[in-house]
């Protein structure tokens, strides 16, 4: 058990239908979208929010400060605040800091936003930007890349490529459910493994799309969350583990930061058996190769036994441990967005009103991750029962 | 220089190596917005976004108000004159900023003019080093051919 | 700069920009000693006096035990694959601003005395390529103090 100082509630949830063109709205108009959702949402009136956290990605829309003029569309006219931008993982980084704001008694309401426009710049260019400027920066190319394919091939042989692709279906199937998601399309194995090379072995369909989109959510105390309308879903824990700052080792038995998380997370909060224990897991899965390595990770199976699941179903909606409901980050990926509506998804499961993608079952805790950088790994644990209880 | 007393390190090992940081952006204006540049373009029109609920006028025109929240669907005509609330003074060329715009040989003047009918103040440039506060300015507008609804069809502002 | 249509007929102001920041990136005598050393066409790397790994880049503290390291160590320049791709989509290069030309392959390449060295690889054909086969670097004729100072790493013949 962590040490909390008091409990913390999500109260509302607000997402933009996330898109490939949103050339009708500029960046403040697109934030506001999801800011409007929330108050919805949660029945929350603006000027009773005591703060707020936001963030995007740096470089991505080409706007320095983006916080400066970011008031008008978050609402954060004279209140409290700050942005957080810490790559791919920022969204879940900003839940991370409202839990903090909330839990330490500083304030009973924080609302988080996460947003990207991402259409306004050069996604792959900016990610390289990341890279050593003095080492790698001239061979790095962003998020593209096809090195954990090779690897799981390697290991696994066919198998592998074949659950890879399968579990793009899956995401593609549950994101068709899902009204938010970007690519809601309809594809097969074979539509997967014909689809044009990105960087071998990993091809268009394995990829995450550039999407626009923003989501918000409100973090309030124990004793705001009883006065307002919504289910509570209770923040239990989190975790991030860093690595550090060159590729050379990521594939080469270094610091696995996934699978020290989860192993940080599990032993914390008494979880013996993630996949029995929690109901649903919203893992941010930039593409498929990664989420095939990835699943293994998280939940601790080290013989590739992910691989005859994937096969089997088990992962799907209605599957033993449903992973990603909403269609995953291989459906929308705003990417300073994307990391906060795991978190969200996550909770609307155990609110139990997610909507056509809802799994058909009580969900107790939910799992949800952040990825970026070169392998940092931010775990959220949410559930629907307090912490302490 | 980074120093250590374990490891042998030598100062002509410390240099600096050149890079850029390039990258394509385009930025989209939005529905609403569009309309204000629009109208700069085609009318030498200059509009502000009206809050129906406090009746701020935001110049440049914003969808949202600041103070409450409140969605703007109003474009109301401000200007063209307005007063020079705040300057500064530019004595420096930025070659930088030259790839986007025209610029003004400096001396030029950085302006904060409150147009007639706006609440907000409007950031613009004035020819010169002699405005003062309290001035009445005009706007400058840039040729038929050359506007392209964009800030920069107003070329300047100047003494009424 | 300028104006679009968007699909339902509407204008909409659109700005097109290239941000072309210039900046020069210091150093240090540590990842300088190295850059310095690929022109003689040699790898060096330091290796941390507690846990023992070589460090390659070398770094100013070892990430795992966060001491300084103690020694240099000239680097066998050969090493095993540890794990490629080969790059069919075309990206910019940030530091240049010209798109890079496709294909071409990236790799990992494990070196002998540990660390790695992420970078290109001369062989576009996947099917040649495993991870555990043995690369050998390529160097070129003008070195300048940069990671590209080799053109990539080929296979070792007979791999
Ligand atoms: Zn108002
Ligand atoms: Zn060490």
């Amino acid at each position: 058990m962590t040490k909390r100082m008091r409990n913390v509630a999500i109260s509302g949830i607000g997402q933009t239908r996330h898109r490939g063109h949103r050339e009708d709205v500029n960046m403040v108009e697109l934030v506001s979208e999801a800011v409007e959702a929330v108050l919805e949402d949660s029945k929350m009136d603006l000027k009773d929010i005591d703060c707020i956290v936001h963030g995007n990605m740096e470089l991505f829309e080409g706007v320095h400060q983006p916080d400066m003029w970011h008031v008008l569309g978050d609402g954060a006219y004279g209140k409290a605040g700050f942005r957080i931008t810490t790559g791919g993982t920022t969204g879940a980084t900003i839940v991370c800091s409202a839990d903090h704001l909330v839990a330490s008694g500083m304030y009973d309401s924080v609302l988080a936003i996460g947003w990207e426009k991402q259409e306004e710049g050069m996604t792959t260019t900016g990610i390289t930007n990341m890279a050593d400027p003095l080492w790698e920066r001239e061979i790095q190319t962003g998020a593209i890349t096809g090195t954990h394919g090779v690897m799981m091939m390697n290991k696994f042989g066919e198998p592998a490529n074949q659950a890879a692709a399968e579990f793009r279906v899956l995401m593609a199937d549950n994101a068709r459910k899902n009204y938010k998601a970007h690519l809601r399309i309809e594809i097969t194995r074979k539509d997967v493994l014909a689809s044009r090379v990105l960087a071998w072995p990993l091809r268009l369909l394995h990829m995450c799309p550039e999407s626009n989109g923003a989501c918000a959510i409100l973090f309030v105390s124990e004793k705001l969350a009883k006065k307002l309308p919504q289910k509570p879903v209770w923040m239990h824990d989190h975790v991030t583990v860093h690595r550090q700052e060159t590729f050379d080792l990521v594939n080469m038995g270094d610091l696995d930061t996934h699978g020290e998380a989860a192993r940080v997370l599990y032993a914390r909060n008494g979880i013996l058996d993630p996949m029995k224990q929690v109901g649903v897991f919203e893992m941010y899965d930039p593409q498929s190769w990664w989420a095939l390595d990835w699943l293994g990770k998280f939940l601790m199976l080290e013989n590739g036994e992910q691989i005859e699941m994937i096969l089997n179903g088990d992962f799907a909606i209605d599957g033993k441990f449903p992973v990603n409901p909403s269609g995953g980050v291989v459906s929308s990926n705003p990417i300073g967005a994307t990391a906060i509506i795991r978190v969200a998804e996550a909770a609307l499961q155990i609110r139990g009103n997610a909507g056509e993608h809802q799994v058909p079952k009580d969900v107790n805790l939910a799992m949800s991750t952040g990825f970026g950088g070169t392998f940092w790994t931010v775990l959220h644990l949410l559930g629907a029962e307090k912490p302490d209880k | 220089m980074y120093t250590t007393d374990k490891l042998p390190l030598d100062q002509k090992d410390c240099f600096g190596k050149f890079g850029l940081m390039s990258i394509p952006y385009r930025y989209f204006a939005g529905l609403f917005l569009s309309e204000a540049m629009i109208a700069l373009r085609d009318d030498k029109k200059i509009l502000g976004a009206k809050c129906e609920k406090c009746d701020k006028v935001y110049v440049p025109p914003r969808s949202r108000c600041e103070k409450d929240f409140s969605k703007i669907t109003e474009l109301v005509e401000v200007g063209p004159e307005g007063t020079v609330e705040e300057i500064t003074v530019v004595n420096y060329e930025e070659e930088y900023f030259k790839k986007f715009c025209s610029m003004l040989d400096p001396p030029y003047t950085m302006a904060l003019i409150k147009l007639d009918g706006a609440s907000t103040k409007l950031l613009h440039r004035i020819p010169g080093d002699k405005i003062k506060r309290g001035d009445r300015v005009k706007p400058k507008w840039a040729a038929d051919d050359k506007r392209e609804a964009m800030i920069t069809d107003i070329e300047y502002f100047e003494k009424v | 700069m300028g104006t679009k249509t968007d699909k339902q007929g509407r204008e909409i102001v659109e700005i097109r920009y290239e941000m072309a920041i210039p900046g020069t990136f210091a150093t240090g005598p540590i990842m300088g000693h190295m850059l310095n050393k690929l022109k003689d066409k040699e790898l060096w790397g330091n290796r941390c006096g507690k846990c023992q790994n070589v460090l390659f880049p070398p770094k100013i503290v070892c990430p795992k035990c966060f001491e300084e390291p103690t020694e240099w160590v000239k680097l066998d320049d050969w090493g095993y694959i540890a794990t490629f791709d080969v790059v069919h989509f075309p990206t910019i290069n940030p530091l240049t601003g010209i798109m890079r030309e496709v294909p071409y392959t990236t790799l990992i390449v494990a070196l002998p005395n540990g660390g790695g060295f992420f970078h290109f690889c001369l062989e576009n054909d996947p099917e040649k390529l495993a991870p555990g086969k043995k690369v050998i670097p390529v160097w070129k004729d003008k070195r300048e103090g940069r990671p590209s100072d080799l053109e990539g790493w080929v296979l070792e013949e007979g791999q």
